[in-house]
C-alpha cells in the first residue's frame, strides 16, 4: 500500500513536471494597451544589452522568422525562438545594443539597431532588424534578423 | 560492522575533500588570472610570431609541392611535342589523372594558345595571354581569379609555358549544402583567435592603404615578397577566459566528484533500508539530483558534440531548460526511464498472486478510477511530449528520403524511441498496478480480470478524449496504446516471460506508438506549413528591403574589396559583382537583386542579376551634382504592385571616385520564397524548410473579393471562391476551410489583410491526399528505429555478459539467425539489384534525353546557322526559345555562346571546354561523350556533343543542371518503394523467423532443461506442451520414460532395500553366530563343571562370565556397527562455488511457469559439502515451493557475521501451524507420492556438514526457509 502511494505521488511529481514545470516565458499576459510597441521595442532593446532574452520573449509570435549571424535562418516556435536567442547571446556576448531607426506607425512596425557583441574574445558589430506583426489582439516580434 | 561504518564515513570525507578542492580551484584563479594580465603584451607578441611561421609554413609547402609537380610534368613534357596528337593524348591523360586531382595544369605553346589542361585551370587563353608578362618565372606568386586566389607557379620556355596552380580562398559564398568553403586566413583565424586578413598579391596589384603596424610579410621560396598578412582585431583576453574555462571545467569535475561520493555514502544508506519505498524515493532523488548536476554544470554542452546542443534542432521550455536540446533531451529522457524502471522492477518483484482480496471495496475501486485517470493523463502527456518533438523542431522527420541524413535527425529519431519506450513502461507500469487493485476487488480469474480492464479502460479513454478540450492523440493511438500496455502486463505477471522479451516488446511498441504519434503530429505540422507559406508571402515588406540596401552599401563602403578592385582595373567586374551579392543579406535570403558596378563615365563594368531581369541605365541623371553619397530611391513598377528600391554609393580613393556600386531590389509582393534559380546557387531560405511538397501547393490571392493572383493550374470554381470570401475569420484575421478543387478535396488556410481600406486574402492550400504521411515514412523510421533496439540488445546483452565464457549463442538464435540469412540476405541482395538496374535505366534515360536535346540543337543550328538573315547571337538565342533546350556551344576548348551565359559570365563555369571531354571528342574520335561535372559539391550529368555545322566544327553541351529531365522513377522515389515494400517484407520475415525459430526450438530448449533435471535428480519433473507431431511425441516420450526412471527408482529402492535387509540379517547372523559358540560352550562347560560338582567351578565360572560379557560386548560392538552404517549414505565433502552451484540449480527451473530467481550478494562462496546432495537437498526445496502454489521462488545468498544464509522464500501457501512442527521428521509428508524424506535428509546433510536448516517465516502469503552455514 505505502508503495503504491508512493507510485502515485511520483506519477504527480512528473505530472506536475510535465504540465507546469516551463519557464514562465508566457510571464503576464496582461500586455500594456499604450505604446505597446515602443514598449516591445524597449524590451527587445534591453533584453539585448544584458543578453536577458525573458525581457522580449513573451512579446514572441506563434511563428517567428529568425535569421542570425551564425546561420540560424528559419520560422521557429515561440518555445525554440527563446533558446534560439539565448544560445546566440551566449556565443555572441553582446557589449551594446541601440535602435538606431523605429517606424511604429507603419502597417507593420520595425525598427533597426546596431549591436555590438564579443565574439571568440573580438568585438564586433551586425546589424539587427526587427518587425512586429498585429496578432491575437496584440502586437508581436514576427521576425528578428541579425547579421 | 565497525569497518561498514569507517567505510561509509570514507565516503564522507572524500565528498567534504572534493568540496573543499572546488573552494580551492576558486581561491587560486585570481591570482593566476592577476599574473596573465601581466603578460598579455608578451603573448600577444608570442601569437604574431606563431601565426606568421604557420602562415608561412602553409604557403611553403603549397608551393613545394607545386614545384615537385612542376618538375614532373617538365620532365614527362619536355620530349613531346606539343604538335603531337599522340604525345598531347598520353599529356592529357597525366594531368587529368589522379595525381594533378588537386592542382590545376595549362599548358600553352609559344603563342600563348592553350594546348593541354585540367578542370582546374583557371585561366582562359586570353587571361593567359594578358597575364603572361606579368608571371614570375620558376617562382611561385599568387593569382587572383575574382572568385579565387590561387597559389601558382609558372614555367616559361621558349616553346611552352606550363602553369600550375593551388586554390587557397574563395572570396564567394553560397549558402546551401554543396558550398565547400576555401578560407586560409578563416582557418588561420579560427585557430589562433584573431581576425586575420591576408592580402595576395599579385604583380598587377597596388595597396588601398599602407601597411599596418602588427603585420608579417609572405614570402616564396626564392624569398620574394608575394603578400602579407595583418592581424585587424585581436582576443586580448584570450589567457584569462581559457583559465576561467579550465577553472570552471576543474570545479565541475570536482563537483561532480563530490556528487559521486555522496551517492555512493547515500546508497550504502539505502542498503540498511527496510522500506523499498524508501530506497526507491531516495534512488529517484539521487538520480534526479544527478541530472541536475549535470544540467546545471552543463556537462552536454561542454563535453558533447556541438551539433546535439544546438537548439535549432529541438528545444523546448519544458522542465526549465532540461530538454533546450537534443542532447538535453535525451539526458532527460534516461533519467526518467532509469527512475521508471526502478519503480517497474520493485512492482513486478512482488507477484499478482500475494494480492490478497480487500474488505474495503471502495478505497479499491477508487485506487481503479485514479490509476486510469492517471493512465490517459500518461496518454496525453505522451501526445504532448511528441507534439513538442514535432512543433518545436526543424528537423523534417518524414521529409528527408535518405535513411541515416544527419546526426541531430538520427539523434532525435532515437530520442523518439527511448520516449516512446518510457511511455510503454509507465504505462505497463500502471497496468499492472491497475491489476492488483482489480483483483482486490474481484473473485474472477486473471483472464476474465484483465478483459474486464481491457473493456473499461477502452470506454474510460473515449470518455477521456471527450471531456477534453483539445485530445493530443487520436483513437487508433489510443486503442493499441491500452491493447500494449496490457498485454505487455499480462505476460509479465501470468506469462513469466524474461526480462530481455519484455524489453524488446517494450522498445518496438514505444517505437511503433512514437511514429504513430509522430505521423499523427507531422499531418498537422504540414498544415501548419500552409500557415507559413502565407506568413512568408507577406515576410518582405519594403521596408525590410529598405533596411537589406542600406546594410548592403554599408558593407560594400567599409570593406576595401571593390575599392581594390576598381584601384588594380580588374578585368572581371562581373565575378565581383557576385561576390558583393553571395556575401550579402540578399544572398543569405534569396531576394530578387542587381549588382551593378559602375566605371565613373557612368557605364557599366560589371552586374550580377539574382531572379531580377533588368538592363542596365543609369538613371540617376535627374541628380544635379554628380554622385557625392549614397542616394535611395523608390520606384512602383507600372501596371503591377511590385516596387523597385534603388541604392548607389561612390567608390573614393583619395577624394577621387573610382566608380559606383548600385544596387536594385524587387520587392515582389506575388513572390513566396520559392527559389527558382538553379539548387547549387539558390540559398536554404525557410520555405525550402516546410514540410509540404511545393510542388502540390495552391495558392489564390483576393483583393477587394476579386481573385488578383494565384499559383496552380487548378481551376476554381464560384460557390468555392465563395466559401473563402465568406469564410469565419478569427480575431487574428486566419480562417481554415475545406474546398473541393476538380473534384477533390483540399485544406486551405486563409490570411485575411485589410490596408488602406483594401482587403486582401491569401489562400494557401494542398490536396488532402498530397500529404506526405506513407507507409514508407513510417517504415523508414521504424526500420532506423529496429537498428537502434538492436544496438540497445547488444548493449544490454554486453552489459549482462560479464563472463567471457558465458558468450554462447543458442539454440534458438540459431536457429533465427539461419532463418533470416537464407531469407533477408536474398531480399536485400534484390533490392540493390533492383536499385542498381534502376539508377542504370536512369543515367541511361538521362543520357538519352540529352542527346536527344544536343541532337535538336545540332540540327536547329544546321538549318538556321547559314540561311537565316539574322546574326549568329541572335540565332542560338532564338534556338535556346524556340526549342526551350539550355545548351552551351564550344568551339575549339573556347566557349562561344550560352544560354547559362551568367554562370560563365561570373565564373562559376569556365568558358574552357571540358579537358576530359575535349580528349575524348578530339583525340579518341567520339563523336558524343556524356560525363559527370561538378559546381562546388553539386553534381550533374553533361552530354557533348560534336557537331559539324557548315564548314566548322562545334562542341554543343547540354546538361541535366539547366534542363529539366523526367525520369521514370527517381532516386527519391526508388528510395520510396524500396522502404516501403522492402521493410515490411523484412520486418515481416524477421517476425515469422523469430516465431518460427521460437516454435523449433522452444521444445527442444524445454527437453534439454528437463534432461539437466532428471540428471540432477529431479524426477519430479513433466513437461506440457502444445505442440503437434514428432515434437509432442518426443516430449510424450520423455514424461513417460521420467514416469517410468521415477518407477523403477521407487522399485529399485524397494529391491535394494529388502536384498539390503537379507544380506544384512546374514551378516548379522553370521557376526551373531560367531560369539554365541563360544557362549554356548562356555556355558555348556559350566553346567558340565556344575554337574560334575568339580572342584574348580569357582574358577571355571569366573572363566566363563568373563567369556560371556567379552562376548556379549562384542554382540552390542556389532550391533552399533550395523546401527551406524544404516545411518546416511556416504558424504563426498568438496570445496564448492556456492553461487554458482544455486544459480546452476535455478537455471534448471526457468521453464517453470513459477519464476525462480536468485539473488546473490556475494560473487562468489566457497563451502565444504557434497555437491550432489546440496544440490538435491535446494532442488527439493524449490520443488516444495513449486508444490505450495508459489508464483515467486527467491533465493538469496548472503554473508551474516561469518555465516553463510542461504534464504529460500516463496509467495505459495505456506505451512499450516499443525504440521509445522513435524516437517523436519522422517517418513513425515503430506504429498500423495512422496516418501517424507526430503527436508529430514536436508537436515540430517546439514547436521553432518555443518549447517542447520529452519523455517524463519511461514504464511499463506508464502514461507521463507533459511539454511545457515558455518564457515568455521
Amino acid at each position: 500500500m505505502s508503495k503504491k502511494i508512493f507510485i502515485i505521488l511520483f506519477s504527480f511529481l512528473l505530472l506536475n513536471l510535465f504540465v507546469f514545470g516551463e519557464v514562465s516565458i508566457e510571464g503576464s499576459n496582461q500586455i500594456p494597451k499604450q505604446s505597446e510597441i515602443s514598449k516591445i521595442f524597449t524590451s527587445f532593446e534591453n533584453g539585448m544589452n544584458t543578453g536577458a532574452v525573458k525581457e522580449f520573449s513573451l512579446f514572441f509570435d506563434t511563428e517567428t522568422y529568425i535569421s542570425l549571424e551564425n546561420g540560424v535562418s528559419s520560422y521557429f516556435g515561440k518555445d525554440q525562438s527563446y533558446y534560439i536567442i539565448k544560445e546566440f547571446l551566449s556565443t555572441y556576448k553582446p557589449i551594446r545594443f541601440k535602435f538606431i531607426r523605429i517606424n511604429d506607425s507603419a502597417e507593420t512596425p520595425f525598427a533597426v539597431g546596431q549591436f555590438t557583441y564579443s565574439f571568440q574574445g573580438m568585438r564586433r558589430t551586425s546589424q539587427v532588424f526587427v518587425s512586429l506583426k498585429h496578432s491575437e489582439d496584440s502586437w508581436k516580434i514576427s521576425q528578428i534578423t541579425i547579421n | 560492522m565497525i569497518r561498514k561504518i569507517k567505510s561509509q564515513k570514507k565516503y564522507l570525507i572524500y565528498f567534504g575533500v572534493s568540496i573543499i578542492m572546488i573552494a580551492m580551484v576558486g581561491i587560486i584563479s585570481p591570482l593566476i588570472s592577476t599574473s596573465l594580465v601581466t603578460k598579455k603584451e608578451k603573448s600577444f607578441e608570442e601569437k604574431i610570431s606563431l601565426l606568421k611561421t604557420e602562415t608561412q609554413n602553409v604557403i611553403s609547402k603549397r608551393e613545394a609541392t607545386l614545384v615537385e609537380h612542376l618538375s614532373t610534368l617538365r620532365n614527362t613534357t619536355n620530349s613531346v611535342s606539343l604538335y603531337d596528337n599522340l604525345g598531347k593524348e598520353e599529356i592529357f591523360d597525366l594531368v587529368n589523372g589522379s595525381e594533378f586531382s588537386n592542382i590545376g595544369v595549362g599548358i600553352y605553346d609559344s603563342t600563348g594558345q592553350l594546348i593541354i589542361w585540367n578542370n582546374n585551370h583557371p585561366l582562359s587563353n586570353n587571361q593567359f595571354k594578358n597575364f603572361q608578362k606579368t608571371f614570375l618565372n620558376e617562382k611561385s606568386f599568387f593569382y587572383d581569379s575574382s572568385l579565387k586566389i590561387y597559389l601558382s607557379v609558372v614555367s616559361l620556355n621558349d616553346d611552352r609555358a606550363i602553369y600550375l596552380s593551388i586554390p587557397l580562398e574563395k572570396h564567394y559564398q553560397l549558402r546551401n549544402e554543396y558550398f565547400e568553403p576555401l578560407n586560409l586566413s578563416g582557418q588561420l583565424s579560427n585557430k589562433y583567435n584573431v581576425d586575420l586578413k591576408i592580402v595576395y598579391q599579385s604583380r598587377l596589384t597596388s595597396n588601398v592603404d599602407k601597411i599596418p603596424k602588427f603585420s608579417f610579410d609572405i614570402l616564396n621560396s626564392k624569398g620574394n615578397k608575394i603578400g602579407y598578412a595583418y592581424i585587424t582585431n585581436i582576443n586580448v583576453n584570450e589567457g584569462i577566459e581559457n583559465l576561467e574555462s579550465i577553472t570552471f571545467l576543474v570545479q565541475s569535475i570536482f563537483a561532480f566528484t563530490a556528487f559521486i561520493f555522496l551517492g555512493l555514502w547515500l546508497f550504502s544508506l539505502i542498503d540498511k533500508t527496510k522500506y523499498s519505498f524508501i530506497r526507491i524515493l531516495l534512488i529517484s532523488i539521487y538520480i534526479l539530483l544527478f541530472r541536475a548536476v549535470l544540467f546545471l554544470l552543463d556537462v552536454p554542452g561542454k563535453i558533447g558534440v556541438a551539433e546535439l546542443n544546438n537548439p535549432v534542432y529541438f528545444s523546448s521550455t519544458f522542465g526549465y531548460g532540461i530538454v533546450k536540446s537534443p542532447m538535453e533531451l535525451f539526458l532527460t529522457v534516461i533519467t526518467l526511464i532509469t527512475i521508471l524502471f526502478v519503480i517497474y522492477k520493485s512492482v513486478a518483484a512482488k507477484g499478482i498472486k500475494q494480492i490478497q482480496k480487500s474488505s474495503n471495496n471502495i478505497l479499491a475501486t477508487t485506487e481503479i478510477l485514479f490509476l486510469s485517470v492517471l493512465f490517459f493523463v500518461i496518454l496525453r502527456i505522451f501526445g504532448v511530449t511528441i507534439n513538442s518533438i514535432v512543433f518545436d523542431s526543424t528537423i523534417l522527420y518524414f521529409k528527408e528520403t535518405l535513411l541515416f541524413s544527419d546526426l541531430p535527425t538520427t539523434f532525435m529519431y532515437l530520442n523518439v524511441l527511448l520516449i516512446g519506450s518510457g511511455f510503454v513502461l509507465l504505462s505497463v507500469l500502471l497496468v499492472l498496478l491497475l491489476l492488483r487493485s482489480v483483483v482486490r476487488v474481484s473473485d474472477k480469474s486473471p483472464i476474465q480480470n484483465l478483459f474486464f480492464l481491457f473493456f473499461f479502460l477502452q470506454l474510460f479513454g473515449i470518455i477521456f478524449d471527450l471531456i477534453q478540450l483539445d485530445p493530443q492523440t487520436n483513437w487508433f493511438v489510443r486503442v493499441v496504446f491500452i491493447l500494449i500496455a496490457l498485454a505487455i502486463g499480462y505476460f509479465i505477471e501470468f506469462q513469466k516471460s524474461s526480462k530481455n522479451t519484455v524489453l524488446l516488446t517494450i522498445l518496438f511498441a514505444g517505437s511503433f506508438l512514437s511514429i504513430s504519434l509522430l505521423s499523427y503530429f507531422n499531418f498537422d505540422l504540414e498544415k501548419r506549413s500552409l500557415k507559413t507559406i502565407a506568413t512568408e508571402m507577406t515576410r518582405t515588406s519594403i521596408d525590410l528591403l529598405d533596411y537589406y540596401a542600406d546594410k548592403i552599401i554599408y558593407e560594400v563602403a567599409q570593406d576595401d574589396y571593390v575599392k581594390q578592385k576598381l584601384l588594380n582595373k580588374s578585368n572581371d567586374f562581373n565575378s565581383e559583382a557576385f561576390v558583393i551579392w553571395s556575401n550579402s543579406a540578399l544572398s543569405r535570403d534569396s531576394k530578387s537583386s542587381i549588382i551593378n558596378i559602375i566605371a565613373p563615365d557612368k557605364s557599366l563594368l560589371g552586374s550580377f542579376n539574382y531572379e531580377f531581369d533588368e538592363p542596365f541605365i543609369w538613371d540617376w541623371n535627374d541628380e544635379k551634382s554628380d554622385i557625392n553619397e549614397v542616394r535611395k530611391v523608390s520606384q512602383k513598377i507600372e501596371g503591377t504592385e511590385n516596387q523597385i528600391i534603388r541604392i548607389i554609393t561612390p567608390i573614393k580613393h583619395e577624394s577621387k571616385t573610382l566608380g559606383f556600386v548600385e544596387v536594385s531590389l524587387l520587392h515582389d509582393v506575388y513572390g513566396f520564397g520559392i527559389d527558382q534559380t538553379e539548387e547549387f546557387l539558390s540559398s536554404s531560405n525557410p520555405i525550402s524548410k516546410i514540410s509540404i511538397n511545393l510542388d502540390f501547393l495552391k495558392i489564390f490571392e483576393f483583393k477587394n473579393q476579386k481573385l488578383s493572383y494565384y499559383y496552380t493550374d487548378a481551376l476554381i470554381s464560384e460557390p468555392e471562391t465563395e466559401k473563402i470570401l465568406n469564410a469565419k475569420f478569427t480575431e487574428n484575421n486566419e480562417a481554415w476551410i475545406n474546398l473541393l478543387l476538380n473534384g477533390e478535396g483540399h485544406t486551405f488556410y486563409l490570411n485575411k489583410d485589410i490596408y488602406n481600406g483594401d482587403e486582401e486574402i491569401i489562400a494557401v492550400g494542398l490536396r488532402d491526399k498530397d500529404v506526405t504521411w506513407s507507409l514508407y515514412n513510417f517504415f523508414k523510421v521504424f526500420f532506423i528505429h529496429s537498428i537502434m533496439i538492436l544496438i540497445i540488445l547488444l548493449i544490454v546483452a554486453a552489459a549482462n555478459f560479464s563472463k567471457i565464457d558465458e558468450l554462447k549463442i543458442s539454440f534458438r538464435m540459431k536457429i533465427l539467425l539461419a532463418l533470416l540469412l537464407v531469407s533477408v540476405l536474398p531480399l536485400i541482395l534484390l533490392a540493390n539489384y533492383f536499385k542498381e538496374i534502376t539508377e542504370e535505366k536512369n543515367s541511361d534515360a538521362v543520357y538519352y534525353k540529352l542527346g536527344k536535346r544536343a541532337d535538336n540543337v545540332n540540327q536547329y543550328l544546321d538549318n538556321y546557322f547559314y540561311n537565316s538573315t539574322l546574326n549568329e547571337k541572335s540565332i542560338l538565342d532564338k534556338a535556346v526559345n524556340d526549342l526551350r533546350i539550355h545548351f552551351s556551344i564550344f568551339e575549339g576548348e573556347n566557349l562561344i555562346y550560352s544560354s547559362e551565359g551568367v554562370y560563365y559570365k561570373i565564373g562559376l563555369l569556365s568558358k574552357t571546354l571540358n579537358a576530359e571531354a575535349y580528349l575524348n571528342l578530339f583525340y579518341k574520335g567520339e563523336k558524343e561523350y556524356v560525363l559527370n561535372e561538378s559546381i562546388e559539391n553539386y553534381v550533374y550529368n553533361t552530354f557533348f556533343y560534336k557537331a559539324t555545322i557548315g564548314d566548322k566544327v562545334y562542341v554543343i553541351s547540354v546538361s541535366d543542371a539547366f534542363n529539366r529531365i523526367q525520369l521514370p522513377m527517381t532516386g527519391t522515389e526508388l528510395n520510396i518503394f524500396l522502404f516501403g515494400t522492402y521493410s515490411l517484407a523484412i520486418i515481416l520475415i524477421i517476425l515469422l523467423s523469430t516465431l518460427l525459430a521460437n516454435q523449433i526450438s522452444s521444445p527442444i530448449e524445454k527437453l534439454t532443461k528437463a534432461t539437466k533435471s532428471v540428471g540432477s535428480g529431479d524426477l519430479d519433473i513433466q513437461l506440457q506442451s502444445s505442440s503437434k507431431g514428432e515434437i509432442k511425441e518426443l516430449i510424450d516420450g520423455f514424461n513417460r520414460m521420467v514416469r517410468e526412471l521415477k518407477k523403477n527408482q521407487v522399485e529399485l529402492a524397494e529391491v535394494e532395500r529388502e536384498s539390503a535387509w537379507k544380506e544384512m540379517a546374514k551378516q548379522v547372523a553370521h557376526e551373531i553366530k560367531n560369539p554365541l559358540t563360544p557362549m554356548k560352550l562356555a556355558v555348556q562347560h559350566l553346567i558340565s563343571t556344575y554337574k560334575d560338582k568339580s572342584n574348580k567351578f569357582d574358577e571355571i565360572f569366573n572363566k566363563v562370565t568373563s567369556t560371556l560379557i567379552t562376548q556379549i560386548e562384542n554382540l552390542t560392538n556389532i550391533a552399533s556397527e550395523f546401527s551406524s552404517f544404516a545411518k546416511m549414505p556416504s558424504i563426498k565433502l568438496d570445496d564448492l562455488d556456492l553461487v554458482a552451484l544455486v544459480k546452476e540449480t535455478v537455471d534448471l527451473f526457468i521453464d517453470e511457469q513459477c519464476k525462480v530467481e536468485l539473488k546473490a550478494d556475494l560473487n562468489e562462496a566457497t563451502i565444504r559439502s557434497d555437491r550432489e546432495q546440496f544440490q538435491r537437498m535446494i532442488i527439493n526445496l524449490i520443488r516444495n515451493s513449486i508444490q505450495a502454489d508459489a508464483s515467486n521462488v527467491v533465493i538469496t545468498i548472503e554473508l551474516s557475521e561469518g555465516d553463510i544464509m542461504i534464504r529460500v522464500k516463496d509467495d505459495g501457501h505456506g505451512i499450516t501451524d499443525e504440521i509445522l512442527n513435524k516437517i523436519f521428521d522422517e517418513n513425515y509428508t503430506t504429498k500423495k507420492e512422496g516418501m517424507g524424506l526430503g527436508l529430514s535428509l536436508a537436515k540430517r546433510f546439514l547436521d553432518i556438514t555443518n549447517g542447520i536448516i529452519y523455517i524463519s517465516e511461514t504464511s499463506p502469503k508464502g514461507t521463507e526457509i533459511i539454511i545457515k552455514i558455518s564457515q568455521d
